[in-house]
């Protein structure tokens, strides 16, 4: 408790501190800043846990209330090496796939200024697949207490090493951005119900990105793929169940093309927010189908206040048999209505969001959002460690409650 | 009757006094309003429309057409002049400015106007032909600096 309290009072102590002091030195060759959330979550779910990025475990079944959910410090440092060359480096804290809390590398690049409009950035970056995916660790930049899941758990892949080019330019009274990127990924992924972790590796990763922006309009759009290798103790013992050669091959995860397209919008005035943001994720030849999501969120400003609400929906698509599974045995793993593997491969769902956050500093908000969540029937909803009386007929509706302080330095 | 009358006397008194203390607070507030400028070096004869300086003082617009980078600056001693700036020009409030520059620095993307004092600024603008600066009229000294937008 005393060690909570203390993390608290450093991160209130950092949030209250003058700002700018470090931002507005712009002719200083190194700069340190951070950003971070103290955050509360309590789920009303009994049956599954509600979590985020790649966690283990969260609010719900496994503790009804934690401080895990969206809790994290980062701390980055930036330093210009000449009028070109610029390095950053971002160290982030938060509850890992491994359940530790261990800070990792979020970002850690070497930026060259190949002209006055083109950088060339060598490293490791965030995924900028939706208009907060680059940012989505920095909770303060955002309306809302976390990002839409529904949405932006479609992209497989949140940090990624490589190459990214940005080109920027004025186009009348439009600022364009392109974005190209060749990259790869490597990183652990949670077993529901287990303590152990799979190792994912993502190569051959490509993404395109145009961003527009004039006056109060944002719009971005980007298309994504990658080729995806994992594989899990489960995945295997399922697929080692089959005789089918092409079909065991065709479910596994190995070296399987995934593909992101991605479009939002964004109108914002000093009184006034929409955003309004649509994904659709494909990965060939495997057990994961067809997915899309999409939400709106709509916020007004009072002064230091802004509620909003924000409808958001996932949707999967695609077969949900095969006909190579002849057998009775395979039949069942794959063609079965709720325990195939690809008709359990539904995650349908809805959400309506309503919050409100304040400006208790400059540099720092509080934010109270409660989420109404409606998994479909037949659907395992955005949730993991789900146990065996979670109703995968027809779920409960449940409600997920944060409270969260935000804030950068 | 007499007392009906004095009644609506007194209504349509305080009615009046009402209208009259809502437009002179109206008229007083508007005549407090601090007018604000952006300034360049007198030697610098760029001269920049609304949405370019929108740009400028939001990273999206960085060199001047010789090539050279643009320094926008900002006083930090008027936050009321600054959240106008911000509303009218920018068309951001202080708390959407706030996130937009931490989204810059955290993407590695930019790094917001520096901020200083209102003699430091006119300074650094009077000394740098790159600079570009947002302060209150009342702080400019016209023989250091050359106006480019008032608001």
């Amino acid at each position: 408790m005393s060690k909570v309290f203390r993390q608290g009072l450093l991160i209130i102590l950092a949030a209250t501190s003058p700002p700018g002091l470090v931002l507005a030195d712009t002719d200083s060759n190194f700069k340190l800043s951070g950003f971070g959330t103290l955050g509360y979550s309590c789920f009303s779910a009994d049956h599954a846990d509600f979590v985020l990025n790649l966690q283990p475990k969260g609010p719900g079944r496994t503790d009804q209330c934690t401080t895990n959910l969206d809790s994290l410090l980062a701390v980055q440092v930036d330093v210009n090496i000449n009028e070109q060359l610029e390095a950053g480096l971002q160290v982030t804290s938060d509850y890992n796939a491994d359940r530790s809390h261990e800070p990792e590398f979020t970002m850690a690049q070497l930026r060259w200024a190949v002209t006055h409009n083109t950088m060339l950035r060598f490293g490791r970056n965030h995924n900028p697949a939706f208009i907060h995916s680059d940012t989505r660790n920095v909770r303060f930049a955002m309306p809302w207490t976390r990002p839409p899941l529904e949405v932006y758990g479609l992209s497989p892949v949140y940090i990624q090493d490589g190459i990214e080019l940005l080109h920027e330019k004025n186009i009348g009274d439009w600022w364009m951005e392109m974005h190209f990127s060749i990259t790869e990924s490597n990183f652990e992924n949670p077993r529901s119900n287990a303590s152990g972790t799979d190792e994912v590796d993502v190569v051959d990763q490509y993404y395109a990105g145009l961003t527009l922006e004039k006056e109060s309009m944002l719009l971005k759009a980007t298309y994504g793929q990658g080729k995806v290798t994992t594989s899990s103790p489960l995945l295997d013992f399922v697929l080692a169940s089959l005789t089918d050669q092409s079909l065991i091959s065709d479910m596994a995860l190995q070296d399987d093309m995934y593909q992101l397209a991605t479009v939002g919008l964004q109108y914002q005035t000093p009184d006034w927010l929409f955003v309004v943001e649509y994904g659709y994720r494909q990965v060939e030849n495997s057990f994961f189908r067809d997915m899309q999501g999409a939400y709106l969120t709509i916020g007004r400003h009072f002064d230091k206040w802004m509620p909003y609400v924000t409808v958001a929906r996932r949707w999967t698509s695609g077969p949900e048999f095969d006909n190579r599974a002849i057998g009775p045995f395979e039949n069942y793993l794959i063609n079965d209505p709720q325990d195939g593997l690809l008709s359990a491969s539904r995650f349908d769902t809805t959400s309506l969001s309503a919050g409100v956050s304040y400006q208790l500093f400059d540099s720092a908000l509080i934010k109270l959002q409660a989420d109404w969540l409606k998994p479909d029937d037949n659907s395992w909803g955005l949730y993991t460690n789900h146990n065996d009386q979670y109703n995968f007929s027809t779920p409960d509706d449940e409600l997920l409650i944060s409270l969260n302080f935000d804030f950068v330095f | 009757m007499t007392k009906q009358r004095l009644s609506g006397t007194i209504k349509t008194m305080l009615l009046a006094g009402l209208v009259n203390c809502i437009f002179v607070s109206f008229v007083y507030a508007a005549s407090d309003e601090q007018r604000g400028a952006i300034i360049v070096h007198p030697e610098n004869i760029a001269n920049f429309t609304k949405t370019e300086i929108r740009k400028i003082f939001l990273g999206q617009l960085n060199y001047y057409d010789n090539n050279i980078r643009i320094l926008p600056m900002l006083s930090f001693e008027h936050l009321e002049l600054r959240t106008r700036f911000n509303e009218t020009i920018i068309n951001k409030s202080n708390r959407q400015m706030r996130a937009y520059w931490a989204k810059q620095v955290f993407t590695g993307k930019g790094k917001p106007p520096a901020e200083l004092k209102d003699s430091e600024l006119v300074e650094n603008v009077s000394q740098n032909q790159a600079a570009i600066g947002l302060v209150p009229i009342d702080a400019i000294d016209n023989k250091k600096v050359r106006v480019i937008l008032e608001f």
